[in-house]
């Protein structure tokens, strides 16, 4: 897990395929898309990025291809899958919960 | 393709799968996909990596920053590369197989590229694994295998014996040892001859058993077809019965199911084959040689035999609950009780059981456990060898695998990754060892053909399971030593030094040269035991046979009793026969004998002769082996004649009754004088007459070539036995000829068949045959101790050359630098020379002293030598570190080819 904030388990998949799930990007476009949508809160490396990739591409909720970048670069570009869309909605609702809950939970006096 | 045409398939057909379901088909479909094109992932992964950091490094040089900067700051902002690659096909499906799929095509790339190292180590382990698997194959299936009996620990050999001697069972003693009911559970005997087939198409000579029928219920068997014998077909008469093998039953008559219940004629007489006996079967005894075929039941009519013959054999099934000591203590009272009615007993008579698989793998044991520990001598050169191979290359490869820990692969990658190198060598080396072991296994077997169930050693499961633990244990273990000593290193440190000129390299060189040591030790050590059984063999080879073997071929005939139901009708066809048979072109000599020397063991027969006392101080009266030849036996044999004359056509039933004697007899039972004219009768009613001593014959070897001679007297054919008419037996025709001896073999089977078409040849054989034969067990020995220690020299030498080399290449330098400052070549050879063999010289020395130490070993397969014959306690060592000074030689004298100034600027 990278630093500065330490990604709680299971929230590096969800932030991929909330990152992709405007418009397609290759391994360094999804980085700096998290590191936007999370106002730079978390920085993913490539060390967690690619295991991640590799690991949601083989169940299927996002696909990849090879294509060229605006840089004329041979580059993967990675996409939502319809399972991946119907995922990314099915955890971004469990996440609302538990976030809500965990908000009410901090907040609420001991 | 397959793989995603499938999961197309799979949602246009089913429509309705659920998330989890999809997901766990695009898992299973991933892991067919990295399988099956694990380098095209695998440079995919490359791709998608690098292009990261290319991506990376465009939006640093958009931002200002110059190229080579931007390739840096990127670099170093993307984090490991190696370990990314790492973590992310570590997620994969089926990664841990992708992993070590990929770990073998690397480490196959590697061997490629090394071929001379590959091969090395290959050869040495399969060399070491096929002998192992071979040596394992015969103790396997002598010693650990089990025997063909029920419940074996219970059964017995039944031994007579007095103070010197052993001896069968007499008619009388079965009777009396059979009642035993307290010891035994059965007590059965049993006794080996030739039974004649004659009837169903070509008269044929078999080996032959006549039983107690409680012989089956000591070894615990049962018949496959029909039965086995009852007490019942004791009595005799006319109802006789047969049993034969099952392998006799499927020779001779194809598995007739028929056959039971029909007849054939054995020994001339018809018989009903009343059963069929599972292969596999075979009485203690019946180990070696040519096994039985047939069964006959022991018939005893009337009362036991008063002269106390003991020409049975026994075996027993102790009684359950009663322990071997037990029923040994039990039976050496009752032996004193027995020696008290029995008076032909000696004074000194006892009995002891043995246990069977002592019986049938005594003789054995010694040697293949010799065996056994030569060619675990040899695996563990092997294995030294390999280690010091691997350590080597883990010693030119620092640079490498230094760069690779620093570019982040892990310590247990590399260690994995070594591992998985000397694992594969060892899975290779392990098939090779399978493949040179069954041809070593069928040359063992074809070598040493007295080995007790030589049929049924072969390599089995069992000897591939051994294999194939062997190559893991030597692959893990010794790949293991070299990866753990490179693991150890401090990476930048190596990577400073270079290519393994640093101090570490010190520290392996130090390994490599007591590797070389231990190996020169243990190679000592077989050379040795190799050395002693080569004096054995040629020592067994020197021993005076007390005949000429040069020239003289033999064969067995066998007289049916039917065809020749008396003694006159016996002599008449054998004196017919060997006349024919000296008439045939380059036919010196001929004659026949009842036994031959190293054939055969004669009978041992209780003598009167005139002025001894009947019995010696120890209650035994004179004796002596014997046996029965025909005139011309001595001359066709080359037996020397001490004293007095042979055999001629005078000594003739009717003429003066004669007989010759054995230099050792004469001079045991007629010390200082002349045995000539003396006169001797043999205790048994067979030939109870007085004859008269005419000749003193040189000893001849009858039992084996390290056996002494036993006293021995020569009765004539013509004039034996007195004591009874009765007809057929086996005689061994002997012929010397000129020159080659096999060249009249065809005329003379020509002549016998004139004098009998009916009478079977069997064995025919050279004099010659018989002799190397005698020593086939101790040059079998000789053989593979022999070539273990041939392929440990072997092996021995490349380690040693190979170190050699290493050392050389390594001080390629400073050798140069000594040349330049005017040393001369001799010296630098010298320097060189005396570094490689000093560790050949310690090991030499730690070699000699663990064969002093291990001399107990081969100390009951050696003849004529001691376990510390200083010879070859000097001439192997001598010889292996010669070797050594060699394999460091070449190295050397390539060192000091080198222009210095070429060596000194490289």
């Amino acid at each position: 897990m990278d630093s500065p904030t330490e990604l709680l388990r299971g929230t590096l998949d969800l932030l991929i395929l909330r990152s992709l799930s405007a418009s397609p990007l290759h391994g360094l476009g999804i980085s700096r898309r998290i590191g936007y949508l999370t106002k730079q809160a978390f920085d993913v490396k490539p060390g967690s990025l690619f295991p991640a990739l590799y690991r949601l591409e083989e169940r299927g909720l996002i696909a990849g291809a090879w294509g060229e970048s605006d840089t004329k670069r041979r580059v993967k570009t990675y996409r939502l899958t319809a399972i991946g869309r119907k995922r990314l909605k099915v955890e971004e609702a469990q996440w609302r919960r538990v976030a809500a809950a965990m908000a009410h939970a901090m907040e609420s006096g001991s | 393709m397959a793989a995603r045409r499938g999961r197309d398939g799979a949602r246009h057909g089913v429509g309705v799968v659920t998330g989890p379901g999809r997901g766990v088909f695009h898992w299973l479909s991933s892991l067919v996909r990295n399988l099956t094109r694990g380098d095209r992932s695998d440079a995919e992964l490359d791709a998608n990596v690098q292009s990261y950091v290319d991506l990376l490094t465009d939006e640093k040089v958009a931002g200002g920053m110059p190229p080579d900067q931007a390739r840096r700051a990127a670099l170093i902002e993307a984090g490991g590369i190696e370990s990314t690659k790492e973590e992310t096909r570590r997620v994969r499906a089926g990664a841990w197989v992708a992993e070590i799929s990929r770990d073998v095509r690397y480490a196959l790339r590697l061997a490629r590229h090394a071929p001379a190292f590959s091969i090395t180590a290959v050869l040495t382990l399969g060399l070491g694994i096929g002998a192992n698997i071979a040596v394992f194959s015969v103790v396997n299936g002598v010693l650990l295998g089990r025997l063909p009996y029920d419940a074996p620990d219970r059964i017995v050999k039944f031994q007579n014996h007095d103070a010197q001697n052993e001896f069968g069972v007499s008619e009388r003693e079965r009777l009396i040892y059979a009642d035993e009911s307290s010891i035994f559970e059965v007590f059965a005997t049993y006794s080996f001859g030739a039974v004649n087939m004659t009837g169903a198409g070509d008269a044929e000579r078999l080996t032959g058993a006549i039983v107690d029928a409680g012989v089956f219920d000591v070894i615990g068997v049962h018949a496959m077809r029909g039965r086995l014998f009852t007490p019942s077909d004791a009595s005799g008469g006319p109802g006789t019965v047969a049993v034969l093998t099952e392998g006799f039953w499927a020779r001779r008559f194809a598995r007739d199911e028929s056959l039971v219940g029909r007849s054939v004629t054995l020994n001339g007489r018809p018989r009903t084959v009343v059963g069929i006996l599972p292969a596999g079967v075979r009485l203690p005894g019946d180990f070696t040689g040519s096994p039985v075929e047939v069964y006959l039941p022991l018939v005893f009519s009337g009362p036991p035999n008063p002269e106390n013959i003991h020409y049975l054999d026994a075996v027993a099934r102790i009684k359950e609950g009663v322990s071997l000591e037990q029923a040994g203590t039990r039976l050496r009272v009752r032996a004193t009780e027995v020696r008290q009615e029995i008076s032909q007993l000696p004074e000194t008579y006892s009995v002891r059981l043995i246990p069977v698989d002592e019986v049938v793998l005594g003789d054995v044991r010694p040697g293949l456990l010799a065996v056994s520990a030569a060619v675990a001598l040899l695996l563990l050169i092997a294995c030294g060898n390999l280690a010091g191979l691997l350590l080597a290359r883990s010693q030119q490869r620092a640079a490498e695998l230094t760069l690779r820990s620093a570019l982040g692969a892990s310590r247990g990658r590399l260690l994995r990754q070594m591992m998985t190198e000397s694992v594969l060598l060892a899975i290779v080396g392990g098939g090779l060892g399978a493949v040179l072991a069954t041809l070593g296994t069928r040359l063992l077997v074809a070598l040493g053909p007295n080995l007790p169930r030589a049929e049924e050693i072969g390599v089995d499961g069992w000897a591939l399971v051994f294999a194939a633990g062997l190559a893991m244990a030597t692959g893990v273990l010794f790949g293991l030593a070299p990866a753990l000593v490179q693991a150890r290193r401090d990476g930048p440190a190596t990577m400073a030094a270079g290519t393994g000129r640093g101090s570490n390299a010190g520290v392996s060189l130090g390994a490599r040269r007591s590797l070389i040591a231990g190996q020169v030790a243990l190679s000592v050590m077989l050379g040795i035991g190799a050395g002693l059984l080569a004096r054995s063999v040629a020592a067994l080879a020197a021993v005076p046979t007390g005949f000429d073997p040069s020239g003289v071929l033999t064969m067995r005939v066998t007289l049916p009793a039917a065809s020749y139901p008396n003694l006159a009708s016996s002599r008449r066809f054998l004196d017919d026969a060997l006349r024919k048979i000296r008439s045939v072109p380059g036919v010196i000599e001929a004659g026949a004998t009842t036994h031959l020397p190293l054939a055969s063991g004669m009978g041992d027969w209780g003598l009167m002769i005139d002025g001894l006392p009947e019995r010696d101080e120890n209650g035994r009266r004179p004796n002596a082996d014997w046996s029965a030849v025909s005139s011309g036996y001595f001359e066709a044999m080359g037996i020397r004649v001490v004293e007095g004359r042979t055999y001629g056509a005078g000594d003739v039933a009717g003429a003066p009754l004669v007989t010759i004697i054995s230099e050792r007899m004469a001079r045991e039972y007629f010390p200082g004088r002349s045995a000539i004219g003396r006169r001797m009768r043999m205790s048994s009613t067979i030939d109870p007459v007085y004859r008269e001593i005419i000749g003193v014959v040189a000893d001849v070897h009858h039992e084996g070539l390290d056996q002494p001679p036993a006293r021995q007297m020569y009765l004539p054919l013509a004039q034996f036995p007195t004591g009874q008419d009765t007809g057929g037996g086996t005689r061994s025709i002997v012929v010397k000829s000129q020159g080659d001896p096999t060249l009249p073999t065809s005329a003379i089977r020509a002549r016998l068949r004139e004098s009998d078409p009916d009478a079977p040849v069997a064995l025919v054989q050279t004099m010659r045959e018989i002799v190397d034969g005698s020593t086939s067990v101790s040059r079998l020995y000789l053989v593979m101790v022999g070539l273990f220690s041939g392929l440990a020299i072997a092996i021995v030498s490349v380690g040693i050359y190979g170190v050699a080399s290493y050392l050389v290449a390594t001080r390629r330098r400073e050798l140069a630098v000594r040349r330049a400052l005017g040393a001369t070549s001799g010296a630098v050879v010298r320097l060189v020379v005396r570094e490689g063999a000093m560790p050949a010289l310690a090991g030499a020395v730690v070699g000699v002293m663990g064969a002093l130490a291990m001399s107990g070993l081969v100390n009951n397969l050696l003849f004529g030598v001691t376990s510390r014959d200083p010879l070859v306690f000097v001439l192997v060592p001598a010889i292996i570190t010669a070797l050594a000074v060699a394999a460091n030689l070449l190295p050397a004298r390539g060192a000091i080819r080198e222009n210095p100034t070429m060596a000194l600027r490289n």
